[in-house]
């Protein structure tokens, strides 16, 4: 045991940190309002051709959840010199992989291709950007489509309608109270002129961020971004950019969901402040001490030593006006839900009261690193976290020193973060019960 | 002067041009020529214990991985399913060295992952910390603690995750597909279940781990931010003393392949999709020379959003989120399949697609172009994943497990290069096997499972993977076979209104299956009130084919045969078809009426009521639930040629005389015939003449 106690030691001297490759990245603005991020890496032969629209489910007007997900899909169905079905052949058969996410704050496109092939991403991105093309019969097809993804990711996997119901709790009303895939009502009454208002909205250079990364000239790249894009004409009009803050909740929201499970499970779900605040660092930091590995607090007491649950996990939700700490846990057989809700509490209630050791704050620090090393491993995550530096944070360069927003806080500063925000007065409840109790 | 001036302009203009050149959008740009792959170089080195290290340098980020792969032959658990597994799981339960709490604290302190699986350990992390991690490894696959605390604490852990797979659609498709296809002596075919854990003891856990593990038999790659003579130094230090030993080789019977298509239906009954997944084994091992066609037939089919599946079932039909195929090679038996997550009422609309593109990739060539973006999306993800380095050390760890020769994926892509369309479609028809699929299906079973027997012999089965009976719908409680029969009679118009019927004719077009398109068939039924009774089926150019009359007393049958006169039971039958709306009276013929369940009989929800006549012979009618209706009947009868199940449906209920009458008659079995009926008249005064 004393041997081990002084490795740990050892360890902890060690710790300054060894110099981190830095990422380079240029950053040029097209007269359109385009943003152009560009990352040279020249180890591999592929490209990363990337853009970002400032769109997601937030900008979506009521009765219309889902849309900005639903149009997604459209953005695959082709354009004026792109057939119905030819988009993502281009990319495949060519060898490029392509996908596209969309979030509560952002919709995301990216294509991984041969660098060879970097024109054919530029000239598909800018087709997208310039001229996309709907039809009634991909609106059609696509309309099951997004319903069966609903159905695959929510409405058939046990627990999976939390994201619905927390949503609703802790931002009913507001722009996020809807996840982005949206209700089926809303998905179904969406239709075509929906379609041509959104795209003239949101889909115009000076709402997106174009970001490349990997076996690139720069200089050549930007030529050829310019002959691709430069011609995109700039929006007409405004876009709108909520950003009044969700209502606070006034008090501690419970409901019980009865839901096609086995096991009980609780969904608690804190209300915190946006992404990019020095509080939201702090919130990632109260998770990760919380449930990151098996000596975390939560996992190693309710998990490990009390044997409630078959897992529990605590993750940060930051979304661009505010955000969600989220806990979840499901008990293990025989286990009332009340136990486990209860060791939960006292974990958070000592987050409140009592400060960190500088052991455990090393080891949160030392996992942060780990994290932002492994996030820049491939030409797409630096081509994605580049553009998300550079929107939602204003600075791309977090890439390389994010880390040192991290740093800057200390074991008290987590200890008031925890006492603003993780208060049973701020969050909502959610108990999941097998359908057979009802 | 002017030469200077003149190159100036000239590449002002040039400058202005490379801003301003017109692009011709109207068609994909050319590709600049391809680049040459390179491999980075990786070192292979073994110890005298066995122990193969495969070393890949790359310092392109401050980070390290190390893993182990124990190759060992699948082991078979019996009624013990689910140890191996577990042993797996204790091996990151603490070692000799570090109880698990200190376990636990040092690799969060480092930052670093470790997971421990029955045949692999893993550990990641900062590369500062490089021999400490490569340490932990050791710690963790050579002295594991076994402690018998944890053991207990995990052993319940998987108790309560067996609890929660029982509404995971995803394992109960995996296991409902593992366990059909390989049989549940076979070791890709066990499933875990409740009591083969409770069979489970700490000791079969540590006897797997000194039976298994041995460094002879264990390949050690470690990859990233290293060099090298260190970390072969720092191996030799923490595996050196590990000892070889010999390990068990246990030999399997290949799985029973099925002699026609099976489908195997676990019924999920909350679903909203169905988890559709196909396959068949497949007799293909890592390294063969078939692999490479049949990875493209198998791109061609079902590898991402270009694959045919995809392009099927969701860009055209839109059943699916996604549908996608695969295969694996392995030296004990392989497999391939093919699946989607597919909403409920199309799921054997989704099956015919599946097989239809099987079908044609089996049958027929692909094209040039097709194959040609086979291979490059294959070349294109290969050029990808070598932006992993974990990628060299996976092709040099293949190589030494497989023995493939040196240089197999330096010259792979070459190698697909030369694959041809025909060895596509021999490669499908080859490892595709449409007559010996086993189909499985988790979903709605009451609705899915009739649906499905077109395919092959519906099977039931639970999550313990034993066959059970087919699902029913749920019956609202205190519902009985009285009340369906009630609201039927109420949904045709009312006793008042079927009492007020005294006559009626109808006219009916018969399609009868076998009869020649030229031939028209129509049917003549005529009824009157208290017993009259006249069927009679005529065909163009035959006449009369077929006459049923009773006319209150005597019954006759007559056909192309000639004409019999019925007697007993015969008789007694035709009596009761000759009754007005039998259904109103079986309370007074003390016929025996039982709601047997509900089921989906086409797309609506039915109840199935099972009548037995004082006599003993017995049939089924199902009664829609939502409009009352009477939607089916199944009737069996014992005939010489043995037992013949008669099934009948009805459909299009339109109203004559204030009665409900089904216009559309569709008889499945025997023969299938369908009556669609032309038109009803009641109470048109027919007189006994009408039944001669």
């Amino acid at each position: 045991m004393k041997k081990v106690g002084l490795a740990l030691i050892s360890l902890g001297l060690a710790g300054s940190l060894s110099a981190q490759t830095e990422i380079d990245y240029q950053l040029h603005t097209l007269d359109n309002g385009l943003d152009v991020i560009l990352h040279e890496d020249h180890s591999t032969p592929v490209v990363a051709v990337s853009v970002l629209y400032h769109v997601g489910s937030k900008n979506e007007r009521p009765g219309r959840s889902g849309f900005a997900h639903f149009f997604e899909h459209l953005m695959f169905e082709g354009s004026e010199n792109i057939d119905r079905g030819q988009y993502m052949k281009l990319v495949q058969s060519n060898g490029g992989n392509l996908n596209a996410n969309t979030s509560f704050d952002r919709t995301f496109y990216y294509q991984v291709l041969p660098s060879n092939q970097l024109e054919l991403g530029l000239w598909l991105e800018s087709e997208r950007m310039l001229h996309a093309r709907v039809d009634t019969t991909g609106v059609e097809t696509q309309r099951e489509v997004v319903k069966e993804e609903k159905r695959l990711r929510i409405d058939n996997q046990p627990y999976m309608s939390f994201q619905e119901e927390i949503f609703d709790a802790a931002f009913g009303g507001s722009y996020y109270g809807i996840p982005p895939i949206g209700t089926f009502e809303d998905i179904n009454a969406a239709n075509i002129t929906d379609f041509e208002d959104f795209y003239n909205t949101f889909y115009v250079p000076n709402n997106a961020t174009l970001s490349i990364a990997g076996d690139i000239d720069p200089e050549e790249t930007l030529a050829k971004i310019k002959q691709y894009f430069g011609k995109v004409p700039k929006g007409t009009q405004e876009i709108p950019r909520p950003d009044e803050k969700p209502e606070s909740l006034a008090e501690e929201k419970v409901d019980t969901i009865y839901d096609n499970i086995q096991l009980p499970g609780v969904f608690i779900g804190y209300r915190t402040p946006a992404q990019g605040t020095k509080e939201a660092y702090a919130v990632d930091m109260l998770a990760k001490l919380l449930s990151d590995g098996q000596s975390s607090r939560l996992y190693k007491r309710i998990v490990d030593e009390e044997q409630l649950a078959v897992t529990v996990q605590a993750f940060p939700y930051t979304l661009e006006n505010a955000g969600l700490f989220i806990t979840f846990g499901i008990v293990n057989q025989g286990v009332g839900l009340d136990s486990l809700v209860q060791s939960i509490d006292a974990e958070f209630a000592q987050v409140r009261d009592d400060k960190i050791s500088q052991r455990e704050y090393t080891k949160i620090l030392n996992q942060l690193e780990s994290d932002f090393v492994r996030q820049n491993s491939r030409m797409a995550g630096i081509a994605e976290n580049l553009a998300n530096y550079h929107v939602y944070y204003g600075d791309a360069s977090l890439i390389n020193n994010e880390i040192e927003e991290y740093r800057a806080i200390t074991p008290g500063y987590l200890k008031e973060v925890a006492q603003k925000y993780l208060m049973p007065e701020n969050r909502v409840v959610l108990y999941y019960l097998p359908e057979n109790e009802q | 002067m002017l030469k200077r001036i003149t190159n100036l302009l000239l590449i002002i203009t040039m400058t202005c041009g490379a801003l301003t050149a017109q692009i011709d959008r109207s068609q994909p740009p050319e590709a600049k020529p391809a680049k040459p792959l390179e491999f980075g170089k990786y070192k292979v080195k073994t110890l005298k214990n066995g122990l193969t290290l495969i070393l890949v340098e790359d310092h392109k980020l401050p980070r390290t991985t190390a893993y182990m792969v124990v190759d060992r032959k699948p082991v078979q658990e019996g009624d013990k399913a689910g140890y191996v597994s577990l042993a797996g799981q204790m091996l990151r339960q603490g070692t000799q060295n570090l109880p698990k709490d200190s376990l636990d604290k040092t690799i969060d302190y480092l930052g670093a992952d470790l997971s421990t699986s029955s045949s692999s350990a893993y550990v990641s992390g900062l590369s500062k910390y490089n021999e400490r991690l490569i340490q932990l490894l050791a710690d963790v696959a050579l002295n594991p603690a076994f402690p018998k605390e944890e053991f207990d604490k995990l052993k319940k852990q998987s108790l309560s995750n067996i609890e929660s797979a029982r509404d995971n659609p995803d394992q109960l498709s995996a296991r409902l597909f593992n366990h059909t296809l390989y049989g549940g002596n076979h070791p890709y075919g066990e499933l875990e279940t409740k009591e083969t854990l409770e069979n489970i003891e700490l000791e079969d856990c540590r006897n797997y781990y000194q039976k298994y593990w041995a460094p002879n038999r264990t390949y050690l790659a470690i990859i990233g931010d290293i060099k090298k003579w260190k970390t072969k130094r720092w191996v030799k230090k923490y595996f050196g003393d590990w000892e070889e030993k010999e390990v068990p080789q246990p030999q399997y019977e290949s799985p029973k392949v099925p002699s026609e298509p099976i489908v195997n239906i676990i019924n999920r009954s909350s679903s909203s999709q169905t988890k559709l997944k196909l396959g068949n084994t497949i007799d293909l091992k890592p390294g063969e020379a078939d692999v490479l066609p049949l990875r493209l037939a198998n791109q061609i089919l079902g590898v991402g959003s270009m694959g045919r599946l995809f392009q099927n079932l969701r860009e055209d039909k839109g059943f699916t989120y996604g549908a996608y195929s695969s295969y694996d090679t392995d030296k004990l038996v392989g497999e391939f399949s093919a699946g989607a997550d597919v909403r409920t009422e199309v799921t054997d609309s989704a099956v015919s697609e599946f097989l239809a593109e099987f079908d044609s990739l089996r049958t027929q060539p692909v094209s040039s172009k097709e194959l040609q973006g086979a291979k490059n999306y294959i070349a294109g993800g290969f050029g990808r994943s070598l932006e992993s380095p974990q990628t060299l050390a996976r092709f040099a760890l293949n190589i030494e497990r497989y023995d493939l020769p040196e240089n197999y994926y330096e010259t792979y892509l070459e190698r697909m290069d030369k694959v041809t369309a025909e060895g596509v479609r021999e490669a499908a028809a080859q490892y595709i096997k449409p007559e010996k699929l086993t189909i499985t299906a988790v979903g709605k079973g009451a609705v899915i499972g009739e649906k499905l027997e077109a395919f092959g012999t519906v099977h039931y089965f639970n999550f313990e993977g034993d066959t059970v009976e087919a699902p029913n719908l749920p019956v609202p409680e205190g519902l009985s076979a009285q009340e369906v029969i009630q609201s039927y009679v109420k949904a045709l118009g009312g006793q008042e209104k079927l009492d007020a019927v005294t006559d009626l004719t109808m006219h009916m077009n018969a399609s009868i299956q076998g009869l020649p398109p030229t031939m028209e068939a129509t049917s003549t039924v005529k009824r009157k009130r208290p017993n009259y009774y006249l069927n009679q089926v005529e065909v163009s150019g035959m006449g009369t084919v077929n006459k049923q009359l009773y006319d209150g007393e005597k019954g006759v049958v007559s056909g192309m045969r000639g004409t019999k006169t019925l007697e007993g039971e015969e008789l007694a039958e035709l009596k009761n078809s000759a009754r007005f709306f039998i259904e109103t009276q079986y309370q007074d013929l003390n016929y025996k009426m039982e709601l047997t369940g509900a089921e989906m009989v086409e797309d609506q929800k039915a109840y199935a009521v099972k009548i037995t006549a004082p006599n003993g012979l017995s049939h089924t009618d199902y009664y829609a639930a939502e409009s009352g209706l009477k939607v089916k009947e199944v009737s069996s009868q014992e005939t010489p040629q043995g037992n013949v199940t008669s099934v009948t449906f009805y459909g299009d209920y339109q109203e004559v005389g204030g009665v409900m009458f089904p216009h559309e008659i569709k008889v499945t079995s025997p023969q299938k015939v369908t009556l669609d009926v032309k038109e009803i008249k009641v109470n048109e005064s027919l007189s006994e003449e009408d039944f001669q």
